[in-house]
């Protein structure tokens, strides 16, 4: 197969570059933001020069900005750029537009709303804890605005399909729709949380929200959520690393079955998050954990395909030996400053991994639920592989459709690793901090790091000394990797070009298998829809049993209602 | 041409299924130790 190109219009140039910068710059508040928890739990600083001494406002900033924001803004540029180039046709611009002008409004009233103090929820917004309405309308905007870009896509696919018949979908198109097919359907249950239950109660026209049928919504999208970060850097991995690394996909096959399964498990496994939550019984708990389980199927399929691609690579390159080809990959090599980002990440996930399991599993998870185990996991998912490949897709993205060569391209390729450290350090602390009992979200600096507090903990100071210390460099390496994202930007285009002439590094396959039970989604889908009747109608039924009355609205300053 | 695809039918992923089995090894031992941790808490 070789490299082609692909001209986007002038103005799907303008929008996807609009698409990654400006989220760059509110993924950058979020990092800083969390930074500054890192101090503030060592009890470093008491108070941030930017959003003052409240300490859960910058930790909503934090998760709202680099968990939803960043992510959504992203996996739709990945989405506009993958699916034009691959089926060779033009965006809808007018829709493509409105939606991206939708994620952006919804996107900065979220932030504003944050930043005056009027929507300090975390990224969760658990009731009660109650945000301005407008904090809602914005995440509602920021939503539709994603739907409505694969709303864009779907026309332009069943028309390739029609002048392509019998002829495979290209992967990461594959990869991009099961993003959004997940995406869309977990959507729906959040949008009725919201705007069934938690707009009408902060706009005060309902005076009690159900805190359990809440929560249970929130995380029938909270853990497909997951997949919707993660599948983007899936689409990577198995489209573009091979080709990178220099060699191909191993099979075409299992990077199709593996989307597939991700459409058939991501949904039903959400009260996995809810094992320690009344009102559910613990059978469907138990179900939604083993369907948890089918999960990791796919992810555990990925890491045997991807390590059998990048073998090939190796081998190609000179390895030789049963673990040889592992050091014949470019991870130093600046041309390819692309590659640190994908195997970083998944040398991450790794350990995210295993973390996960152990999270799904039933009665260990008492061991580590809301324990500052549970950060330092998801750090090594959704700030970790996740993150990087985003980054690493960024540069690329904007190099690509701003015209521009990458600048500082030994910055761009270092960067990752900088961070990588950081991040190993951090979540060893939390994770180690964690079993030893030391909760997540709680600002630990002002009770139990300090010494005054008759809370003091000193056994959990070596491990909140190394989450400072990890969370610095990781700090110092998104620093690192911005000089050449903006360099980029900022830099002489390489031509005059009206549009943008963009060429991604597409891997050929090794073994093409014909797979015609993976050509379609409407199979899966209706299987994916027959598991969430059967694994959420007990668990809604049971919410709404045990469930009566309602809970007033809280902020977390007081014990006091609202009103 | 033909040595090429040679080469490629001939590529059997040694490396990758060892990997992938001290992987699974790997989970297995730190799923155990959260396990021991969980019954040296009860």
């Amino acid at each position: 197969m070789e490299n082609y190109s692909f001209r986007f219009s002038k103005s799907s140039k303008y929008l996807n570059a609009t698409l990654l910068i400006i989220p760059m710059v509110l993924l950058f508040i979020g990092v800083y933001g969390g930074f500054m928890q890192t101090l503030f739990r060592a009890g470093i600083v008491q108070s941030d020069p930017f959003v003052g001494g409240d300490y859960y406002k910058g930790l909503t900033f934090h998760g709202v900005l680099n968990a939803i924001v960043f992510t959504t803004f992203f996996a739709v540029a990945l989405g506009n750029a993958l699916i034009p180039y691959s089926l060779q046709k033009q965006l809808n611009s007018k829709i493509a537009w409105a939606s991206g002008i939708l994620m952006l409004v919804g996107s900065v009233v979220a932030a504003v709303v944050i930043f005056i103090g009027e929507a300090t929820v975390l990224y969760t917004f658990y009731p009660p804890l109650k945000a301005h309405p407008l904090f809602y309308i914005g995440l509602t905007l920021l939503v539709v605005g994603s739907w409505l870009a694969f709303y864009n896509w779907i026309p332009m696919y069943l028309e390739w399909r029609r002048e392509n018949e019998g002829i495979k979908t290209p992967l990461a198109v594959v990869g991009m729709f099961t993003t959004f097919i997940i995406w869309f359907i977990a959507s729906l249950a959040v949008a009725v949380e919201i705007l069934a239950m938690l707009l009408p109660w902060s706009l005060g026209l309902v005076d009690e929200v159900n805190v359990m049928l809440a929560r249970t919504l929130f995380w029938f999208f909270g853990h497909p959520l997951v997949y919707f970060w993660l599948l983007p850097a899936y689409v990577m991995y198995y489209s573009f690393m091979p080709k990178i690394a220099g060699g191909k996909l191993y099979s075409d096959m299992a990077g199709r079955l593996v989307f597939m399964m991700f459409i058939l498990f991501s949904i039903p496994v959400g009260t996995h998050h809810q094992y320690m939550d009344p009102a559910i019984g613990a059978q469907w708990k138990l179900l939604h954990g083993v369907f948890t389980f089918a999960v990791a199927l796919p992810s555990l399929i990925t890491a045997f395909t991807l390590a059998a691609s990048l073998e090939y690579a190796g081998r190609k390159n000179g390895g030789t030996g049963l673990f040889g080809w592992m050091w014949k990959l470019p991870y130093f090599d600046k041309e390819k400053w692309f590659f640190p980002y994908l195997i970083l990440g998944l040398i991450i996930f790794i350990f995210g991994g295993i973390g996960g399991i152990i999270n799904a599993s039933y009665q260990m998870n008492i061991v580590i639920h809301n324990t500052a185990w549970v950060p330092g996991h998801f750090h090594l998912t959704v700030a970790g592989p996740v993150l990087l490949a985003f980054l690493g897709g960024s540069l690329y993205l904007i190099g690509q459709f701003m015209n521009k060569e990458i600048r500082f391209k030994g910055w761009a390729m270092i960067s990752p690793y900088i961070y990588t450290i950081g991040l190993f350090i951090m979540s060893y602390g939390l994770k180690i901090g964690g079993l030893k009992g030391m909760p997540r979200r709680t600002n630990t600096g002002a009770s139990y790091a300090n010494p005054d507090s008759i809370l003091y903990q000193p056994d959990w100071i070596t491990y909140i000394d190394l989450s400072v210390i990890g969370g610095s460099i990781m700090f110092i390496g998104i620093i690192m990797y911005l000089v050449p994202f903006f360099g980029t930007v900022f830099a002489k285009s390489v031509s005059d070009e009206e549009g943008a002439v963009v060429t991604f590094p597409i891997s050929e396959p090794l073994h093409d298998e014909p797979a015609t039970w993976l050509r379609n989604f409407k199979p899966y889908v209706i299987i994916a829809i027959i598991l969430i009747i059967l694994s959420y109608t007990p668990v809604i039924l049971d919410v709404l049993e045990a469930t009566y009355g309602g809970s007033l609205p809280y902020s977390p300053n007081s014990p006091i209602p609202l009103r | 041409m033909g040595q090429k695809n040679t080469e490629e039918e001939d590529f059997k992923p040694t490396g990758a299924m060892a990997f992938f089995v001290v992987l699974l090894a790997f989970f297995v031992v730190v799923w155990f130790a959260l396990y021991f941790q969980l019954l040296g808490g009860a």
